[in-house]
């Protein structure tokens, strides 16, 4: 160890590893291409299972409700809304709150009136509109802090994660600037591009929507809303619930749709658990495949520099040294190819999110900046390690009675 | 006794038939000795080499380095004994070709156990060692860059970079102009005369009276061929 250290012997060997790496550019390539791969696979396969699983937590956080009732016919249009954001609006009784409220096992209730601003110079983005009730809601103002909350009860609004205001902070419907009290954390879910808002402040915006010639609903009636929302007790059976209100709303002469949120994350989560088993699956082959390559590229590399080697073992290197050697090539070979597959992995995962996450038709929420850092130090590691195994084996191959052959070849 | 064999023997199997290449082989050898060994090609000069240099593993007999049998010593031990105890010329180039010449020559240094130089000891004695083969100003060069006769001479450096106690040469003129060649055996008479053994494979008549003494190798036997005693009596 003193010796290595007074030697500068590790300087040595890093410069010789550098240089025999340099001298076969093809296969040095070849060889980062593989190890970028490895690493690309683990990298991207982890974070994107991770995302996928944390969009889906956070989708169940913030849908809130346990049943949505919504008119009939609704409940597609609804799912959709939820997972797309994509605005379809019809209404029905307001009375229906109270219809949930005083159903046995119901813990609380709270209705939501949904409309759209539109791709026109009245308003900044088109984006879909959703009005609570500040005095009974449980969906969206758990999310805020107390400074939010008194603003959007004052009448400013809060943004989805991907709605993106002027840079005065305010955003414009119907030729009306609104200021804009905080925006929402990120659900990957169609309420990201969503605004929110009291009723009061719908009120004056379907008013602006009038002017404009938009008629989505009488600001004067009162009496309807988009959904119901319903917290359910816990233990209390959803199917019962179910079935009392609907049985209650034909009383009332209400036709209806009854959309139990469980029921879309449960389609989501099994595309989820879809997604998942492929991306392990491919993440597996991937790593199979390219570290089989970059045994395969070592072995034919080594096997050319079999003379480099009987050289090194006739001036008294021994087989220990040069696995160290290799290894040291290996390591750095899987260091840069690492380094390039974790890059590429991040270019193609961060900014596309959005695309992919609808790709899949599953949320996508990125998970902490630590997290992604952990994950690129565990893949480098994999790849460095498998780098320096592949070339470890692949030097053992080459055998030790070989030295004395290869000196004698082409005499 | 420097180096000493006993009933050296190492076979080949060439289709099922076993060959013979080294035959019963007694041999020894001082410090400061120059012995030259002759033979046609095939006769086992190489494998010989290569078994008193530990490359290559004895079938039978033993091949003793100052009383130790080279059997018997691991991988380590032999490498040890190959960095700086026994240097080993073979007959082709074996500069590494991604290396210049100087790290080249400090290759066995670097990688090997290396002796108990400093870094500073082997930079001033390469140096000196460039400067006596008149390569000071090589020392930058890649091998594909160097002639043969100084890649030749490139070649004994670093078997000299060391301080080894016995140099095993396979033909080190081999690729050489006469005047080249008589340049560097007169080196190998001169580095004997230091009290370093060396031990040259030759088939170049010209050669022979720079050894002290001259072996013919015939079909795997070593035989005495000559005693040149005035290099005895110049060395002395």
């Amino acid at each position: 160890m003193e010796k290595e250290q007074n030697r500068g012997v590790r300087q040595y060997i890093d410069r010789y590893a550098f240089h025999s790496l340099k001298q076969k550019p093809f296969q040095s390539w070849l060889l980062g291409i593989f190890a970028a791969l490895v690493a690309f696979s683990v990298f991207t396969g982890t974070l994107l299972g991770s995302s996928m699983r944390s969009g889906i937590g956070r989708m169940k956080e913030r849908l809130g409700a346990d049943l949505m009732i919504v008119p009939a016919g609704q409940q597609e249009k609804t799912e959709k809304l939820l997972l797309t954001g994509n605005p379809e609006f019809s209404y029905l009784s307001r009375g229906l709150e109270k219809v949930a409220k005083n159903t046995k096992g119901v813990d609380k209730t709270t209705s939501q009136f949904y409309f759209s601003s539109v791709s026109a110079d009245c308003c900044s983005t088109r984006v879909q509109l959703i009005a609570f009730d500040p005095e009974t809601d449980f969906a969206v103002l758990p999310w805020l802090n107390r400074e939010e909350m008194e603003k959007t009860k004052n009448g400013q609004v809060l943004i989805g994660a991907d709605v993106i205001p002027q840079s005065d902070h305010r955003i414009k419907f119907y030729g009306q600037e609104h200021p804009v009290a905080g925006k929402l954390s990120r659900t990957a879910t169609g309420l990201d591009q969503s605004v929110f808002m009291t009723r009061d402040t719908m009120n004056r915006i379907l008013r602006d929507a009038k002017k404009k010639g938009f008629h989505f609903l009488s600001p004067e009636d009162k009496g309807k809303v988009s959904a119901v929302l319903i917290k359910a007790e816990e233990g209390t059976s959803l199917d019962k619930i179910e079935t009392t209100i609907a049985k209650k709303a034909t009383a009332e002469g209400e036709d209806i749709d009854i959309v139990r949120t469980q029921k879309v994350i449960g389609t989501v989560s099994a595309q989820y658990d879809f997604f998942d088993q492929v991306i392990r699956f491919l993440e597996g082959v991937l790593m199979i495949v390219s570290s089989l390559m970059l045994f395969l590229i070592f072995s034919f590399s080594f096997r050319e520099r079999k003379k480099e080697f009987a050289v090194l073992r006739i001036v008294g290197v021994t087989t220990r040294r040069i696995r160290r050697l290799t290894r040291t090539q290996g390591v750095l070979i899987s260091l840069i190819g690492g380094l390039g597959g974790i890059i590429t992995g991040a270019v193609i995962l961060f900014p596309f999110r959005v695309l992919i996450s609808d790709a899949l038709k599953v949320p996508l929420i990125t998970p902490p900046v630590l997290f992604v850092a952990g994950v690129a130090l565990v893949a480098l590691l994999i790849t460095i390690l498998l780098g320096a195994a592949a070339a470890d084996i692949a030097t053992r191959t080459l055998g030790r009675a070989e030295t004395y052959f290869t000196l004698r070849e082409g005499e | 006794m420097l180096i000493k064999t006993k009933n050296l023997v190492k076979s080949y199997e060439r289709e099922g038939v076993s060959h013979r290449v080294v035959d019963q082989v007694n041999f020894t050898m001082d410090s400061g000795e120059f012995v030259i060994v002759k033979g046609t090609s095939g006769s086992g000069k190489t494998t010989l080499l290569n078994l008193l240099s530990g490359i290559l593993t004895p079938s039978g007999g033993s091949v003793f380095f100052e009383g130790n049998d080279l059997k018997k010593m691991d991988d380590r031990q032999l490498s040890e004994i190959r960095n700086h105890r026994i240097s080993y010329i073979p007959q082709n180039d074996t500069l590494l070709s991604t290396l210049t010449l100087w790290d080249n020559l400090r290759l066995p240094f670097f990688l090997g156990k290396g002796g108990d130089l400093t870094v500073e000891e082997l930079d001033e004695r390469l140096e000196r060692l460039l400067e006596e083969f008149g390569l000071s100003d090589r020392k930058g060069a890649y091998p594909k860059e160097l002639s043969g006769g100084e890649i030749r001479r490139g070649l004994i450096i670093r078997s000299l970079a060391l301080d080894p106690d016995l140099i095993i040469a396979d033909e080190p003129t081999g690729s050489l102009d006469p005047v080249t060649t008589l340049t560097v055996m007169e080196k190998f008479r001169r580095i004997s005369q230091k009290g370093i053994a060396v031990l040259a494979v030759s088939h170049q008549p010209e050669t022979f009276p720079f050894g002290d003494r001259l072996y013919e190798m015939k079909e795997g036997r070593l035989l005495p061929a000559k005693v040149f005693t005035e290099n005895r009596i110049r060395k002395d």
